[in-house]
């Protein structure tokens, strides 16, 4: 194991004299001799020729490898309390080391490789070995370990030098496909590292080639990872960062497109619902002024009709929406017009409004002939079908709402059913209908009742669904007023058709309170 | 009176307004009798081709081309706005339906007249208002005259005419009202039918007919 190993060290500081040299000689060789087991050595001076004299500058000598260390740390020691330029010379060997400095810290570098072992021979040999075995595929494969263990053999190393040795050579990671893996997570951890740094918003792509690839490359070099698997591993990563990015990238635009969207869609929901509400409320507007014009009267005065007019304009409600709107407050308030007829029933809803009943009267029939279409004659068997359901709801309506009730179609479809409930015969019914209605009197021995139209009550004295009167389907109004037996029939077969009793015998409660709210309110 | 049905069924149109024509040429000479008979020949041919569209009251009413309150309920208002305007015209307003019309409403309005009196003995106002009561106390008063004994000029009272189409009633009708086949003649007037015309009129005047 011990070596031999021969120094030369020589002062060769030009600032020293020639006595200054030859007294730092003899200073070294002293401080040498302090050495353990360094007193028994020779050291042969080293002479120059200088100023025509012969000096010693140095001296030179050989000691065991094992003294190296602590020679060193001496020379060290010196340089470090004196720093003289000085020249040394060790030859190990084969390898001679040349140093010459006047620094203390030069020596430290070299004392640490010393230390180690590693410049003697059999160490050095065997690990120079290992480190070519470990540098061709990167990892010792049994057949170089094998050799390496003759080797060792040879070198008389033991085991655990081997080892350690080994260790030295191959680095942290002793197999290939360690080392592989070990690249293989630097570099996922190096990508991770920039996809953190990436991937929080603000969110910006990034490309990783400029500043990792080299770095990379270097560690695989350290490592020993064949460059070509080095970059395939990294292009693999690369690869998926890459894929990582767009699919974020698209995700990202896609989910700010869907946000922009939905936030585009929000907002013009949310301002055509304003929008509505506006209109809405500008209606409210003009339907509450309409109410107010109208409120006690069908038609509002030319100085309320001015105020709408204004209203209209300033709320941009069109004409036809204004005439809708005032259409319904009206009908609200005094009763729905409508008609399947095109009949106008204005006429007889401002008639019915004045209690004008006979005038109201009047109305119907020419509402009623206009809706029959037939020349003015008036209402046969076969025409009754001509009667839109929707007209005569909405004269029943009408006659009924300014009646409380007592007037109108339903009235005398009441009326009649009644009858029929107790009158079996048609003719007697028909008379007895009349009479109830008070169309007819009381007969006597030689009159039978019949009375002129004329003599009817126009008035709310009159008897339940006495209005409006059948003029309409009678030929002659004097001296009697009697619709026929085939005119009662066929009408009040229509009235049931068009107006079922029973849908009214529900409406008839909500009726009469609003027909009590409206004579309360007026 | 076949061939003109014959011809009036081929040509309507025209046939009618021949028919005018000749109603206004016999108005415009004065000839009054003429056109009154001529006017109630056109009523009577409107409920012919009237009942010939419905042969269910044909059957019904077998008392042939005359005019009943049903009957009168159902003429054409373009007919009667026809022969209207022409009485109008010739007589300077003093004749007509629509006179007859005016006449009744405003008597209806002022006097106080019950139709269901039942007394024969009170005739209706309008019946001496166009002059169409028997003017001497013969019998008790309420009959009407002879249709002979009417005035044919303008002398004659407003809405005197036309009044052929109130006079021309069946022979047992005549009887009933009091009258000796002769019409209304003689007899109380019927009101029904009047009220039936004059109420025709007054539907016939709603506009739009």
């Amino acid at each position: 194991m011990a070596e031999s190993v021969k120094f030369r060290i020589t002062i060769v500081d030009p600032q020293f004299k020639s006595d200054d040299v030859v007294t730092e000689v003899r200073y070294l060789i002293e401080d040498l001799r302090d050495l353990e087991g360094m007193s028994q050595i020779r050291y042969e001076p080293v002479t120059e020729i200088r100023d025509i004299a012969e000096i010693r500058v140095g001296v030179q000598f050989e000691a065991d490898s094992d003294r190296l260390s602590s020679i060193l740390r001496r020379l060290r020691d010196r340089l470090y309390y004196n720093p003289t330029t000085t020249f040394i010379q060790i030859r190990i060997a084969a390898i001679t080391l040349k140093i010459q400095t006047d620094s203390a810290e030069d020596l430290m570098s070299l004392m640490s490789a010393t230390q180690s072992g590693e410049l003697f021979a059999p160490n050095r040999d065997y690990l120079a070995e290992a480190e070519t075995y470990s540098r061709t595929q990167g990892e010792l494969s049994p057949t170089e370990l094998d050799n390496l263990n003759l080797l060792r053999q040879r070198l008389g190393l033991s085991v655990e030098q081997a080892e350690v040795l080994n260790a030295k050579a191959t680095g942290p990671f002793t197999s290939q496909a360690q080392k592989r893996r070990h690249f293989d997570e630097i570099t996922q951890a190096e990508f991770s590292r920039l996809w953190a740094m990436v991937s929080d918003p603000p969110f910006a792509l990034k490309d990783p080639d400029d500043d990792h690839w080299p770095v990379l490359q270097e560690l695989a070099e350290n490592l020993g990872v064949p460059m070509a698997e080095a970059e395939t591993i990294y292009q693999k990563h690369q690869q998926r960062y890459r894929d990582d990015m767009s699919l974020k990238a698209q995700q990202v635009s896609a989910k700010t497109f869907e946000s922009k969207q939905l936030a585009a869609e929000a907002k013009a929901e949310a301002a055509r619902q304003e929008q509505a509400q506006q209109v809405q409320e500008q209606r409210d507007q003009y339907q509450a002024l309409c109410h107010e014009v109208m409120a006690n009267d069908l038609y509002p005065s030319e100085y309320d009709q001015g105020r709408l007019d204004q209203a209209r304009r300033l709320r941009n409600i069109s004409v036809d929406e204004a005439i809708a709107i005032e259409t319904e407050v009206r009908d609200g308030l005094y009763g729905s017009i409508a008609s399947a007829a095109g009949v106008d029933y204005n006429r007889l809803r401002h008639c019915l409004r004045q209690q004008a009943w006979e005038a109201a009267d009047l109305e119907t029939e020419i509402a009623i002939l206009a809706a029959l279409q037939q020349g003015q004659q008036p209402l046969i068997a076969a025409t009754v079908s001509r009667l839109p359901a929707i007209d005569l709801a909405t004269i029943d309506g009408l006659w009924s709402r300014y009646s409380n009730g007592k007037f109108g179609f339903k009235a005398q479809q009441q009326v009649y059913r009644s009858q029929q409930q107790i009158q079996p015969d048609e003719q007697k019914r028909w008379l007895d209908f009349l009479q109830v209605l008070g169309w007819r009197d009381e007969p006597t021995w030689f009159y039978r009742g019949f009375k002129p139209y004329r003599d009817l009550t126009f008035s709310l004295e009159a008897p339940q669904g006495h209005l409006p009167t059948w003029r309409w389907g009678c030929p002659s109004l004097s001296p009697r007023y009697s619709p026929s037996i085939e005119v009662v029939e066929v009408v009040m077969a229509h009235l049931n058709h068009s107006m079922p009793l029973e849908a009214a015998a529900v409406l008839a409660p909500t009726q009469t309170l609003m027909m009590g709210g409206l004579a309360s309110a007026s | 009176m076949l061939a003109n049905r014959l011809h009036s069924q081929l040509e309507p149109q025209s046939q009618f307004a021949a028919d005018l024509d000749e109603l206004s040429l016999l108005l415009h000479d004065d000839d009054w009798i003429s056109a009154d008979r001529l006017t109630a020949t056109l009523l009577r041919q409107a409920v012919e081709s009237q009942l010939q569209n419905s042969p269910a009251q044909q059957q019904r009413a077998n008392r042939r081309s005359l005019l009943t309150p049903e009957t009168i309920a159902a003429l054409p208002c373009q007919l009667l706005h026809a022969l209207d305007d022409r009485w109008q015209q010739a007589s300077g307003g003093h004749f007509g339906f629509s006179v007859q019309l005016q006449i009744y409403d405003e008597i209806l309005a002022t006097t106080e007249f019950d139709p269901s009196l039942r007394n024969w003995m009170t005739p209706h106002p309008f019946l001496s208002e166009v002059g169409w009561l028997m003017p001497l106390p013969l019998r008790p008063v309420g009959f009407l005259k002879f249709y002979n004994w009417l005035e044919f000029d303008l002398d004659a009272p407003m809405g005197h005419l036309p009044a052929l189409w109130y006079w021309q009633v069946p022979g047992l009708y005549s009887l009933q009202m009091g009258g000796f086949l002769t019409g209304q003649g003689a007899g109380f007037g019927d009101l029904a039918r009047l009220d039936a015309m004059l109420l025709r009129i007054a539907r016939c005047h709603q506009p739009g007919q």
